[in-house]
């Protein structure tokens, strides 16, 4: 857990950082076991109530009500990682030019997620807390990755070996 | 020398989240329970929303006893609750005075007025007070809420021609 909340906290304030320990062959997978956890405890802490809500709902109203209320909420906290990790992959890929490796740049993709993925803890607490349901401001979130992203390429770029 | 690692940025920020989710679980409880079928709709009382967005008269849940209300909650960034309003306002001018479609706006007042007057749109239209929405379980739009006459819900259904489908059923009961 320490591990991912390290990694998590240099994709924020170290990108560059981030990004080359995530870029090494022997951390292959780790950045999207990391991205699907730092996901899970998004919900934990800034869903909260509608993970509370569909257990209650599952007491009262039964399993299949429950699960679609969980599907709900998990589909609002994963879809803006999953976004950026598309968009992310799709930039370092192209931008990595001859030394583009798709399984290593999804990693690095997966890093660029995790700052949005904190800012987006943020934003859904403070949009569901003092405010009616509202949309949380995507811009921010967008943003959030792109220091993360122009890092990546680099480290792509970057790669030895033949190019 | 490496620098330290920004775990306790990370830390602070889940921790914080949580405290505030946790906190607002714990003295919100009763605005979680499922709005189950068959247990009394919670009050409102909400204001109309008039041109430019300006509130206007109240509109009570309590002054509607006898009549079918369908509550809708939705919001101008909504693609399926805009998709669901037309439907809804063609069924509610077939059931005429037996039943009173209430759209609740969640978002954008002045934009939701526009948006009723440029569609036409005959449904009853007020503004949420957060605490409404909160209340019947709007955590995801649309969201709708079926009450009968005497001021019990009869569903929750999920999409137009399921509300439609309730409110028939409602308005057949005696």
């Amino acid at each position: 857990m320490i591990g991912l909340l390290d990694r998590w906290g240099d994709a924020v304030v170290a990108p560059a950082r981030a990004m080359r320990d995530a870029d090494g062959a022997e951390v292959g997978g780790r950045p999207g076991i990391d991205l699907a956890a730092a996901v899970l405890l998004a919900i934990l802490v800034a869903h909260t109530r509608g993970v509370v809500g569909a257990a209650w709902i599952g007491v009262e109203l039964g399993p299949r009500a429950a699960v679609a209320s969980l599907v709900a909420v998990v589909t609002s906290a994963a879809t803006v990682p999953l976004v950026v990790v598309a968009i992310a992959a799709i930039v370092v890929w192209l931008g990595a030019g001859a030394r583009r490796e798709l399984g290593r740049d999804a990693d690095l993709a997966c890093v660029a997620a995790l700052p949005p993925t904190l800012v987006a803890v943020v934003l859904t607490t403070l949009a569901r807390t003092w405010a009616p349901p509202s949309p949380v401001p995507l811009v921010l979130v967008a943003a959030a990755a792109v220091p993360a992203v122009i890092a990546a390429v680099r480290i792509a770029r970057g790669r030895g070996g033949a190019p | 020398m490496t620098a330290p690692r920004p775990r306790w940025l990370v830390i602070a920020v889940l921790a914080a989240s949580l405290a505030v989710n946790v906190g607002w679980v714990a003295t919100h409880l009763a605005w979680l329970r499922p709005l189950a079928v068959g247990a009394e709709a919670p009050p409102f009382a909400l204001p109309r929303i008039e041109a430019g967005g300006a509130p206007g008269a109240t509109v009570e849940l309590s002054a509607l006893r006898g009549r079918v209300v369908v509550v809708e909650f939705w919001a101008t960034w909504c693609g399926p609750c805009l998709r669901a309003l037309p439907v809804i306002d063609a069924a509610a001018r077939r059931w005429g005075d037996q039943v009173v479609v209430i759209a609740v706006n969640v978002d954008d007042r002045a934009k939701a007025r526009a948006l009723f007057d440029a569609e036409g749109y005959r449904l009853t239209l007020v503004a949420d007070d957060g605490e409404t929405s909160a209340r019947y379980g709007a955590h995801t739009l649309p969201h709708t809420v079926v009450i009968d006459r005497a001021g019990a819900v009869v569903a929750v259904p999920g999409h137009a021609g399921a509300v439609i489908a309730a409110v028939e059923r409602a308005r057949a009961q005696r």
